[in-house]
């Protein structure tokens, strides 16, 4: 079930909203639990003793993590438990791509090939075994206790709100939320605005790119050129931002809806001037994790330098790997890793004394020929792609190619995901704020003005969401079909 | 900041009402929604009980978005907004807006029109193989076979189309008749430059629908009446003034419709009816259309002319044989039509019942490769 359907916003949503706020203080936890696994579920029911398995099998380890704490048979039960749930996330998630990809070496040494596996990938698996995973190595560190209560581990392990798409949330600092967190007005409208937000990302913005961008992207390189090779990149670029940040944003604003706060997972990314900066605002409970519980335990920055870049490139080995089970993302996180390798070594020395506006689109280049990796289906497709870039043999069928994209939705989409991911509306939103705070002589009307206007936006937001929701089950024959 | 409460008042109120209306109004059905526009049956509600588990997810949500509050005037509000408000093609999945609002079908119809779908050598050879297999066949049974393709609008009115999806070679139709012209005895029908060349004195083609008119279809048949003619001197080309034609203003084309606010997009109907009918609907053989055919009463038409001399037509086509049956059927002492849910097949079962002295099979340039389908010989 995504956020961006019909049957989530206006049959489960409100149902879960409902029973939540009449359930009583003891119940209401149940209450997300039970409606997380239907949410779960909807994804695929048999997938479900998955999730039950690994959450049982995490309940039982952290609790003899702390058991044993100050022993080594802490340290041991870490380790089965970390490995039971890279197993899981190994077998469902790496098993086809590692059987293809051996049966492709053995069919180089002419020997016989294995049996490829077929496993489908089981929805959310990567955040809720990372969920996990912090949740026992955490026990061990001591920074938190074990859960006793088995359901709200599962609560944590399963809450619908951040299962398909993040934000990673680590279980210290959600585990007094469990029990103690606070509703109010302003908090469920804070967690609405946000919502809403996240909802108009998704389908106004990320959903207008991805048309372009698919477009473009499916098109033979040798008819693309330049020109639409740049426009759907950069439409991409916008659509993986808004689609991503736009899911943050509703797991963000569905958390208040409940009382729960969520940790930031996007701070303008493309606003970054070096690589390093940007994934400290891209995808920002990822990288902290990959930080926290790869890179710091391999010794982070306290080894010597060799010792440090190996170690960069192993965490972003694995943060390409994590995104999926191609080389494609593997090439795209190994990218990162050198340019963010470059940077250590030299280069970050360089963009602090460079002009900002210079390192800010340095730094846009690299990621969006990253993302090329990223969004093509196969490596070659990528160079392909990088050599269209600069193929600027303009003939009619190329112009012809871009102006069919031309129109006032993508020109009206552009302009709110450029101002917005370089953080215009939020600057603007201050600036109003102040304004509004310092005139004392019309404060009153026009902060009423402010509100309702802004009220009407976010009313406005939702209207037209549900009008595209629609039109995306819009399916007409000629002839009469039965 | 002042009146914060506002508004949180008014947020979680727009909210509330807008994420729980549909609910709401599904069962208590303050506001009717409009008829639906989209010419299919809607799903209908799986029951946990007889359904697979792992598919309920799935037919549920098909079902509760086919059946969703108010769905029908959504879609048209998002039809205006898309059209009037961000001035580009509504559903542009599912048509192509050309020039005066003129309407066109992607996908196979259009890129049939522009070259991007064609046969290959090998194809067209398969083709030719299995026309002159059904036209040797029917010469066995003393029967003429003629092979008629109605050509995609965009070929008539290429003008209509926007100039950069003007196509700039010949159509997949266009092709294929001139391959079997150069390579092949078999009978066609070439409705191409005719049609051309006549509709500046009538609209040949609807705007609004993918068919082509009745003064089109008139066209069509008296092309054919032409060839006919050569064999049969009692068969003669018809005289439009041995009809009553008029015109009314319209706008339910079938693409319009696609469009979800067809009243926006005019259109000519006319209507042609001879001044002195000769022919008259007769029994029907009782021939039975697939279950999945959505126009069984369609299936089979006949008509007769009493006490004449005239040859026996029977008719395999699609939904361009509608306008084209009754013009034909004047012609002809017993024409039968049959609409065999675009299989465009042989249908030996009912050439060896009617015995006609002609078999015409049109079949729409959209559906062409159809004929590679076909393998009557087995």
């Amino acid at each position: 079930m995504l956020f961006s359907s019909l049957i989530f916003l206006f049959l489960f949503l409100p149902i879960t909203l409902l029973g939540y706020y009449l359930c009583t203080k003891a119940h209401k936890n149940y209450w997300l639990l039970i409606t997380s696994f239907i949410f779960f579920s909807w994804g695929g029911v048999n997938f479900t003793f998955i999730l039950i398995g690994s959450i049982i099998i995490n309940y039982v380890f952290g609790l003899f993590i702390e058991k044993y704490a100050g022993h080594q048979k802490a340290y041991w039960w870490l380790v089965v438990g970390v490995s039971c749930n890279l197993l899981i996330l190994g077998v469902f998630k790496y098993a086809n791509f590692f059987t293809h990809n051996l049966n492709s070496f053995l069919h180089r040494l002419s020997l016989p090939a294995i049996t490829e596996t077929n496993i489908i990938l089981p929805i959310g698996i990567s955040f809720y075994t990372f969920h996990s995973l912090s949740y026992l190595v955490d026990i061990y560190r001591g920074k938190t206790n074990a859960q006793k209560n088995i359901f709200h581990l599962g609560l944590y392990i399963n809450m619908f709100s951040q299962l398909i798409a993040g934000p990673i949330i680590r279980y210290n600092n959600i585990w007094q939320q469990l029990t103690q967190r606070t509703h109010s007005f302003e908090k469920f409208s804070s967690g609405v605005e946000r919502f809403l937000v996240g909802l108009g990302k998704k389908i106004l913005l990320a959903n207008t790119f991805a048309k372009v961008a698919d477009s473009v992207f499916n098109t033979d390189t040798a008819n693309i050129g330049a020109i639409n090779a740049w426009l759907g990149l950069i439409c991409y670029t916008l659509q993986i931002y808004c689609d991503f940040s736009g899911y943050s944003d509703m797991a963000i604003g569905l958390g208040r809806m409940f009382g729960f706060t969520f940790m930031e997972n996007f701070n303008y990314p493309y606003l970054a001037q070096s690589v390093k900066e940007f994934w400290r605002r891209w995808h920002i409970s990822l990288s902290t994790f990959f930080k926290d519980y790869v890179y710091i335990p391999l010794g982070g920055n306290r080894v010597g330098k060799g010792r440090q870049y190996i170690n960069l490139i192993a965490v972003f080995f694995l943060t390409g790997l994590w995104h999926g089970a191609h080389w494609n993302f593997l090439a795209w996180g190994l990218f990162h890793g050198f340019f963010l390798l470059l940077e250590r070594i030299f280069l970050e020395k360089f963009l602090a004394r460079t002009w900002k506006p210079l390192a800010n689109l340095y730094t846009l280049l690299v990621v969006m020929f990253a993302w090329v990796l990223f969004r093509s289906a196969y490596l070659s497709a990528a160079f392909n792609y990088w050599r269209a870039m600069f193929d600027f043999n303009l003939t009619l069928e190329k112009m012809n190619l871009f102006l069919s994209f031309m129109n006032r939705e993508l020109y009206l989409a552009l302009a709110f995901a450029v101002l917005g991911s370089f953080g215009f509306f939020s600057l603007l939103h201050r600036h109003l704020q102040t304004l509004l705070t310092k005139n004392q002589l019309y404060s009153g009307f026009l902060t009423v003005t402010y509100h309702i206007f802004s009220a009407m936006f976010y009313g406005g937001i939702f209207a037209l969401c549900w009008l595209y929701l629609i039109s995306g089950t819009y399916n007409p024959f000629i002839y009469y079909q039965f | 900041m002042k009146f914060r409460r506002l508004r949180t008042a008014i947020i979680n109120t727009v909210f509330l009402c807008l994420l729980f209306f549909p609910l709401v109004n599904k069962n208590l059905l303050f506001i009717a929604d409009i008829k639906n526009f989209e010419n299919r049956k809607k799903a209908t509600q799986p029951l946990l009980a007889s359904t697979p588990l792992d598919s309920f997810p799935h037919r549920y949500e098909k079902y509760y978005n086919d059946t969703f509050p108010l769905r029908s005037r959504a879609l048209r509000q998002y039809n205006y907004f898309k059209y009037f408000f961000l001035d580009i093609p509504p559903n542009s999945y599912y048509v192509i807006i050309g020039k005066d609002d003129w309407l066109f079908l992607p996908g196979e119809e259009f890129d049939g029109y522009s070259g991007k779908i064609n046969f290959t050598r090998d194809e067209l050879a398969s083709v030719k193989e299995e026309l002159e297999y059904r036209q040797n066949y029917l010469k066995e049974r003393g029967c003429k076979f003629y092979l008629m393709i109605a050509p995609s609008k965009a070929c008539i009115y290429p003008e209509r189309v926007s100039e950069k999806q003007r196509a700039n070679q010949a159509s997949i139709g266009e092709k294929l008749l001139t391959y079997l012209e150069k390579n092949s005895s078999v009978n066609t029908v070439n409705l191409y430059q005719a049609l051309r060349e006549n509709k500046k004195y009538y609209r040949v083609y609807y705007a609004t629908d993918n068919h082509w008119t009745r003064p089109g279809a008139f066209i069509g048949a008296n092309q054919f009446l032409q060839q006919v003619h050569n064999d049969y001197e009692q068969v003669e080309p018809m005289k439009l003034s041995d009809f009553d034609i008029s015109s009314i203003d319209t706008f339910d084309g079938n693409t319009s419709s696609i469009i979800g606010i067809p009243e926006y997009f005019p259109d000519i109907n006319y209507r042609l009816s001879p001044k002195k009918a000769l022919s008259h609907p007769a029994e029907k053989a009782g021939y039975v259309a697939d279950k999945s055919f959505p126009y069984p009463f369609m299936y089979e038409e006949v008509r007769k002319i009493e006490g004449t001399n005239k040859p026996r037509l029977l008719i395999i086509s699609d939904s361009f044989g509608n306008f084209l049956f009754p013009l034909l059927s004047e012609n002809f002492s017993k024409t039968v039509k049959v609409w065999d849910n675009w299989k465009y097949e042989l249908h030996e079962d009912i050439v060896e019942k009617e015995k006609p002295n002609i078999v015409l099979l049109l079949i729409h340039e959209k559906n062409i490769r159809s004929l590679l389908k076909e393998n009557s010989k087995n």
